[in-house]
């Protein structure tokens, strides 16, 4: 029978629930924008597409901010935990599996990974919800003028983009890491 | 006399017309937040690699370390100069085009500023 640790719960839960249906709701909301206007859609039309655009775009903020904190806060302490001081944390061993982050260090194949890798994920990554956040609440604030206003319309398609490749960045940097020195 | 009256119509026109709305204006205000958001986290990174007592000011979390402060900060910014540049750019004509540039240029300095390469060389 299937079965998960704590730890491979919280991991599951960050990386491929919440992270990857905010990617996954990246494509949708990018197609809503781009198929908004009103020479492609009847009024009743944009109406019905904008309350979808609306609720994804405060979903997708939902779920970035979750994934963001669920990370920082519940899988970032396991990974950082030190190991105890009977553990050797320069060699490799089965015992310092358990501690991810001195494991990468001690080995000099994997040390990039924690040092570069991790580093710029764990940072980089909470600019994605600020991001994401703005998204909703311009979509939420221009209503059925959003249809009209085409600059508005590709600034936020823009904004969608640069949080998309963020999150991308931080979920590819995160799948390597983890990859490396799965928290189990 | 009639011309001249026209004259000013167009003008008064040409105003309305170049004035930014209400919405433009807020959600302006919400692009630049995002980007001084964005921005701060990337300074109080290079922060925490200048000063240890700034690392150690930021360690909110022990179990996360400086991370919980380097974040919490970039949040509370991004938050509060919403607020602030809501109210702040209500009454002044800067365009979505302009909020939208300096929004994607902090931006853009935060994912610099916290590339390891970079940040790393202020330690």
């Amino acid at each position: 029978m299937l079965s998960f640790t704590d730890r491979e719960f919280w991991t599951l839960v960050h990386g491929m629930g919440f992270g990857a249906l905010y990617l996954l709701a990246f494509a949708g909301g990018v197609a809503g924008l781009y198929s908004l206007r009103p020479e492609l859609l009847t009024i009743v039309g944009i109406k019905e597409r904008l309350v979808r655009l609306r609720w994804g775009a405060v979903l997708m903020a939902v779920l970035v901010w979750l994934t963001v904190i669920v990370g920082t806060y519940v899988v970032y302490p396991e990974y950082r935990a030190k190991p105890p001081a009977d553990i050797d944390a320069t060699v490799q061993s089965e015992e310092l599996r358990d501690y991810p982050r001195s494991w990468l260090k001690a080995g000099e194949d994997t040390a990039p990974l924690h040092e570069f890798g991790m580093e710029w994920k764990e940072h980089v990554i909470w600019i994605a919800p600020m991001l994401a956040t703005v998204i909703a609440y311009a979509i939420f604030r221009y209503r059925e003028e959003l249809a009209q206003n085409k600059q508005a319309r590709w600034m936020i398609v823009a904004f969608f983009i640069l949080s998309f490749t963020i999150a991308g960045v931080g979920g590819v940097l995160g799948a390597l890491v983890t990859k490396a020195a799965p928290l189990t | 006399m009639a011309t001249q009256v026209k004259e000013y119509d167009n003008e008064a026109q040409a105003v309305t017309e170049n004035k930014v709305s209400e919405v433009e204006a807020a959600v302006g205000a919400s692009f630049i937040a995002s980007g001084i958001g964005s921005a701060t986290l990337g300074i109080a990174l290079i922060g925490t690699e200048v000063s240890s007592g700034i690392k150690e000011f930021l360690t909110f979390n022990s179990s996360v370390g400086a991370l919980s402060g380097k974040t919490t900060v970039a949040v509370i910014a991004f938050l509060v100069s919403w607020v602030i540049l809501h109210y702040a750019m209500r009454d002044k004509n800067i365009k979505l085009m302009t909020s939208f540039i300096i929004s994607i240029a902090l931006t853009l300095l935060g994912v610099i500023l916290t590339y390891p390469p970079v940040f790393l060389s202020f330690g």
